[in-house]
């Protein structure tokens, strides 16, 4: 069964992620801000992160900045925030990210593309 | 040049460096200095109006007392175009049997004159002398007026300079405010459409869970509802990124990414995405496209022009309407225009109708989510493409929105 770490702070989001993919036969962990997500990243194997930016204690840069500086190895990334800011795009680019999700994604569109990465 | 002139001008030279052209001694000076120059000669200053008190007593301290010289002579000479005048005078304490009257003068003002009286007839050489003395003590006099009136004015101007500095200062400062405050705006809107987009993702995709009916089937009702929810989350989106546009081209930061692109695809595509709302109101749609090449622009963009207008057509028109789109093209220029026979714009409204927040008529958009910018975002977009989009349109006919894209036929 592939692993997911889903990074988000909003309870509401994290539930109907954790639920979509869970129906989709998928062993979905939660993260609920950016420090939690670096521990469970650093002390677990994942097949791809779902990540949120805006979060409490480290955002979603920050982290992806950290686990780079910290050489700490991490599968391929999602990222879904409700910034639909052309620059945070950019920013995720250069993170060497495809798939920037804008809030509210597309459930359908979401999971095809979380389904691109794993099957 | 003869030697009497030669000698005036050399001693009014020394004179007037030496002395300050307004103190008392300056015209004790010259007068005793310039009577040495003739033989027995008496010599007066007179200045006409404006004299201050140095000046006057300056005319007090010469020998002159009292005046057989009639002042209506004098008054005629004034009055006459002659710059030198020679008077036949009868000798007392001052004037010996001729006098001869200069004026003081720079350029055509006369502010007084000077007397000289002789007791020989004053030849040419004197006549010479004394009228080069007077127009030097003329321009140096004058100058030192005007240079009194220019300290006033440069002072009056100073004083205007500094006033406008404030007020350019105030106004600088009140600039920097107002772009703090747009920046502001512009962040608060940014925000305030992040903010609006984490409750509606789960909005949107819970009820598009329970659609996909992968958590259990639904019954008709329940269809219909979780349809509305969506619909309506939508909606609210499609206001959220409304509202995230204009924040953006109120920041100087929408993106413009132009590339060739063919403006008949491009318009087909929004045709066939439309179909659904236009055929649901039985409205004909017509495409007469008169430019099949390419053109330069944001493929996005240049789509979201045509939605925006070919949506609101839509709106506005009656059911079994018809909505015509034209494209031609103008030397380098490409003209697209969207023709409907809808329920028009008044006149009076035709100047507001790009403006911010502007809905004009409620009986018509009651039931449609609009933000009122929708307008406002295509003119926009429109210019982006070095566009101008205009109006022509009349009540219950119709309206059609004219657009010329500047010089970007490929």
């Amino acid at each position: 069964m592939k692993k997911i770490l889903v990074v988000e702070d909003n309870e509401l989001n994290m539930k109907l992620f954790y639920d979509i993919l869970t129906y989709q036969k998928f062993d979905v962990e939660k993260a609920l801000d950016g420090l939690e997500a670096y521990e469970k990243i650093k002390n677990n194997d994942y097949d791809l992160i779902i990540l949120d930016i805006q979060l409490p204690k480290l955002d979603g840069f920050s982290l992806l900045k950290k686990l780079n500086d910290d050489k700490i190895k991490f599968p391929n990334v999602i990222i879904t925030s409700a910034c639909a800011m052309d620059s945070d795009k950019q920013k995720a680019e250069g993170f060497g990210i495809k798939d920037y999700l804008t809030k509210p994604i597309d459930i359908n569109a979401f999971i095809k593309t979380v389904k691109s990465y794993l099957l | 040049m003869t030697d009497l002139l030669h000698k005036t001008l050399n001693l009014i030279d020394d004179i007037i460096n030496k002395s300050d052209v307004k103190s008392v001694d300056f015209y004790s000076d010259l007068l005793l200095m310039m009577s040495s120059l003739y033989e027995k000669s008496s010599l007066a200053i007179f200045f006409l109006e404006n004299t201050d008190y140095t000046l006057k007593k300056a005319i007090k301290n010469s020998n002159f007392t009292d005046c057989s010289l009639k002042e209506k002579r004098i008054e005629d000479f004034l009055e006459s175009d002659d710059e030198i005048t020679e008077f036949t005078t009868k000798p007392d304490d001052f004037f010996s049997k001729y006098t001869l009257a200069i004026k003081l003068k720079i350029r055509e003002s006369v502010f007084g004159f000077m007397l000289l009286s002789l007791n020989s007839k004053p030849d040419d050489s004197v006549k010479a002398s004394f009228r080069a003395a007077v127009n030097i003590i003329s321009y140096k006099i004058k100058d030192y007026e005007l240079n009194d009136v220019f300290k006033l004015q440069l002072k009056a101007l100073q004083d205007a300079i500094i006033e406008k500095e404030n007020a350019y200062e105030i106004i600088k400062t009140q600039h920097k405010k107002l772009k703090e405050l747009d920046k502001a705006k512009s962040l608060f809107l940014a925000n305030i459409s992040h903010e609006l987009r984490t409750p509606l993702n789960a909005i949107i995709g819970f009820s598009q869970a329970l659609d996909s009916e992968i958590f259990g089937s639904l019954n008709e009702k329940q269809k219909e509802y979780i349809n509305d929810i969506q619909i309506s989350g939508l909606h609210l989106l499609g206001m959220i990124n409304e509202i995230l546009d204009l924040s953006k081209f109120e920041a100087n930061a929408m993106k413009f990414s132009p590339s060739e692109i063919s403006p008949h695809q491009s318009i087909n595509e929004v045709i066939g995405i439309l179909e659904p709302l236009y055929k649901n109101k039985n409205i004909s749609v017509e495409f007469i496209s008169k430019y099949d090449g390419k053109i330069l622009a944001d493929y996005q963009k240049f789509q979201q022009i045509l939605y925006n207008l070919l949506s609101n057509a839509i709106k506005f028109t009656p059911e079994n309407g018809k909505i015509e789109i034209y494209s031609n093209k103008d030397k380098k220029d490409y003209i697209l225009k969207i023709k409907d026979n809808g329920i028009g714009i008044d006149k009076k409204f035709h100047n507001k109708i790009f403006k911010k927040f502007i809905h004009l008529d409620n009986i018509y958009t009651k039931n449609q989510s609009s933000t009122g910018l929708g307008l406002t975002i295509t003119k926009e977009l429109v210019k982006l493409h070095k566009g101008k989009i205009t109006l022509e349109s009349e009540v219950n006919k119709g309206t059609t929105f004219i657009m010329q894209f500047k010089d970007i036929l490929v």
